[in-house]
């Protein structure tokens, strides 16, 4: 055929779109949910893997944090405090190329009142000067502890973002006092949001004090630790880090008399080991969103097969006809193709503004984090056409190889 | 040799030649049905063929033998001294195409489309340019009267006015042979009248015309009558049809 009849068929394509209307809502809407349902899928997937990605960067990829307590063999509630003010001047003093330890002591399930609030926060924790450059999480407002608030040790805290809201709502915390469990502490910053949570609650649901405050004021054990954060230099990569992670293990085994084949009391966790354990779970999403998606993008392309037929079914005078006047196999073919095409892209365009516009409510509510990229645009769009393709094929086949005497005495 | 020539005609004049057609259908149980015997006919550049007979006598199926949408069982037929038998699908679409004009009882024009798009429709599988088309179609439109409603859908124009239609659409690409299945069947008197009368002047144009029809006003517009009884062809007066008197 030449170019001046494709250009003449494919009008033909657009006017019966248009013309049967209803039949091609109803194509357009099954594809379109089926496209819809995947753009949602990689959206989410997607804005998993960056929220997975920003989840290591805040953690950092030079640092190993190191829990106490053997939490293999032991529920987490019964963690035993096993990390010592020793072990960490120890590790400080002969890790080779440690930067920098951190301490860290928590207790769960804090009152707090203020503001004329009262709220139990999930976590009170006391940690030494510097907690941003220390665990990478800075005040967002206000200022960080300094190293006369530990030596003094001062009644001073940091509100994580949830704590602050419980008790101040929109108001302004800093310089307030803050009374937890009865101790009085001016709050002196506002911690940035985290946005996570774990076993032990929501991380922005803290208030956090220095470590000699908290040992002082809330008769918390001078001697032992819940957790040390070791970081080295920024040079240093993934290989180097899991050889100082192997070091720290037999310095901490060294130091807590265990014996050769007993498990360690502690737990250390690197940015790797978070990656590692997104990933599986990832997996674990990609396979079953990916089956649901796989469902909905095949249902879709099922009922538009049915729907392709029962309109093809419909204008069987047409085909007839276009016989008669000229119209070979292969026109007619690529008629109905075309047709199914132009639906599949209409079906593409719906779905991606149904799935997009989902992703988008998910993400305004803050239920799922969402990103939606031009590639998602592209996979839909190519997707669509080829389940269009593939699913009108046969109903494309059969209208090409009507006989056109069958064809117009059906319809006469 | 000129006394034969008179007998058996030109062969450059003969567009159609069938020769002992014949047509079985068979049906899905495996009864087969014959629907056309041993047809044998000539079809001449100029000729107007009225086709008469009962109903079920094989008219229809004639001529869409003629017309290349149904195949013959049996015999041989040459179109423009082809034969057709050893046409591929894209070869007799294309003869249907430049050769053979459609008209149907029903009309079949696409609901959707303007009578300007349905007689252009025709025009779809041929690589005549667009203008060249449109100026056509246009022509035709008025030559069948209708020239103030080409842009009106099949749905506002009367049975008379949508044959005409169908009259355009068949003429577009200029077929050697117009073939018409009860072109006046839905139509009253007055408007069968008319659409004969065009049917006469595209015929002195030089288009040959192959018509099946029930109406006898109608088919004695025709110059050649031919009646079709239980698929065999029969001429008025009970002679054979011409190929086998010459025989
Ligand atoms: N596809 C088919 N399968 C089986 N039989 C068929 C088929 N098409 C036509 N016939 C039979 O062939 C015979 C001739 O049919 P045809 O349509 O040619 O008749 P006709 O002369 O045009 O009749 P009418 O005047 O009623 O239109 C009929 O008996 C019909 O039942
Ligand atoms: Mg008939």
């Amino acid at each position: 055929m030449s170019l001046r009849q494709w250009k003449r068929i494919a009008g033909q394509s657009l006017m019966a779109v248009a013309a049967y209307w209803t039949y091609s809502l109803f194509i357009i809407g099954a594809i379109g949910l089926g496209i819809a349902s995947l753009t949602l899928i990689l959206a989410c997937m997607r804005g998993a893997e960056i929220r997975a990605g920003e989840l290591a960067a805040k953690f950092g990829p030079t640092s190993i944090n190191v829990i106490g307590g053997n939490l293999v063999e032991q529920a987490v509630a019964l963690r035993p405090m096993t990390l010592t003010w020793a072990d960490m001047r120890m590790i400080r003093d002969t890790l080779p190329g440690v930067e920098r330890v951190s301490e860290l002591l928590t207790r769960n399930n804090v009152q707090v009142r203020g503001g004329q609030n009262r709220h139990t926060a999930d976590t009170l924790a006391g940690t030494g000067a510097h907690h941003g450059l220390s665990w990478g999480w800075f005040p967002a407002l206000g200022r960080d502890f300094s190293e006369e608030d530990i030596d003094q040790a001062r009644n001073v805290c940091l509100l994580g973002t949830s704590t602050a809201e419980k008790l101040f709502g929109s108001a302004n915390p800093l310089g307030e006092v803050v009374l937890v469990n009865d101790i009085p502490l001016t709050v002196v910053g506002v911690l940035t949001r985290q946005g996570l949570s774990s076993g032990e609650g929501d991380f922005d649901d803290r208030v956090t004090v220095p470590i000699s405050t908290m040992i002082r004021r809330f008769n918390l054990s001078r001697q032992y630790l819940t957790q040390l954060r070791v970081s080295f230099p920024s040079t240093y990569g993934p290989e180097k880090i899991e050889t100082a992670r192997e070091q720290l293990r037999l310095l901490l085994r060294r130091s807590h008399h265990l014996a050769p084949h007993a498990t360690d009391d502690f737990l250390s966790v690197t940015m790797n080991d978070i990656m590692q354990f997104v990933n599986v779970v990832k997996g674990g999403i990609v396979i079953f969103l990916g089956s649901v998606a796989a469902v909905a993008v095949l249902a879709g392309g099922v009922a538009q097969a049915n729907l392709f037929r029962l309109s093809i079914a419909e204008r069987n005078m047409e085909i007839g006809l276009k016989k008669a006047l000229g119209a070979n196999h292969k026109a007619i073919f690529s008629q109905f193709l075309l047709e199914a095409l132009i639906l599949g892209a209409g079906g593409a365009v719906f779905g991606l503004l149904l799935g997009g516009g989902c992703a988008l409510l998910l993400n305004s509510f803050s239920i799922l984090p969402i990103s939606l990229s031009p590639g998602i645009f592209v996979a839909a769009l190519g997707l669509a056409g080829c389940i269009a393709g593939a699913f009108s094929l046969r109903p494309a086949r059969l209208a090409a190889e009507l006989s056109p005497v069958t064809a117009l005495k059906g319809a006469a | 040799m000129d006394n034969q020539r008179t007998i058996r005609p030109d062969p450059a004049a003969c567009l159609a030649r069938l020769r002992e057609i014949s047509k079985t259908f068979i049906q899905p149980g495996g009864l087969e049905t014959q629907v056309l015997h041993n047809v044998s006919l000539d079809i001449n550049e100029g000729d107007f063929i009225a086709l008469t007979g009962g109903s079920g006598s094989g008219k229809s199926t004639l001529l869409y033998i003629i017309g290349l949408l149904e195949q013959a069982s049996g015999g041989l037929y040459h179109l423009m001294e082809r034969d057709v038998s050893a046409m591929n699908d894209d070869e007799a679409s294309a003869a249907r195409n430049r050769l053979i004009g459609f008209v149907f009882q029903s009309f079949f024009l696409i609901p959707y489309a303007s009578a300007l798009e349905n007689v252009l429709l025709s025009g779809t599988y041929t690589n005549t340019p667009e203008k060249e088309l449109r100026l056509r179609a246009e022509a035709l439109l008025e030559q069948v009267g209708l020239s103030d409603r080409i842009h009106f859908i099949p749905a506002r124009l009367s049975g008379g006015q949508q044959q005409r239609v169908a009259l355009a659409r068949a003429l577009l690409n200029k077929p050697a042979m117009l073939l018409a299945d009860e072109p006046t069947g839905q139509l009253d008197t007055a408007t069968s009248r008319s659409i004969m009368d065009l049917l006469t002047a595209i015929n002195a144009d030089g288009t040959t015309i192959v018509m099946v029809t029930h109406n006898p006003e109608v088919a004695d517009r025709a110059a050649r009558r031919i009646t079709v009884r239980d698929g065999r062809l029969h001429t008025p007066d009970g002679q054979r049809s011409r190929p086998e008197e010459a025989a």
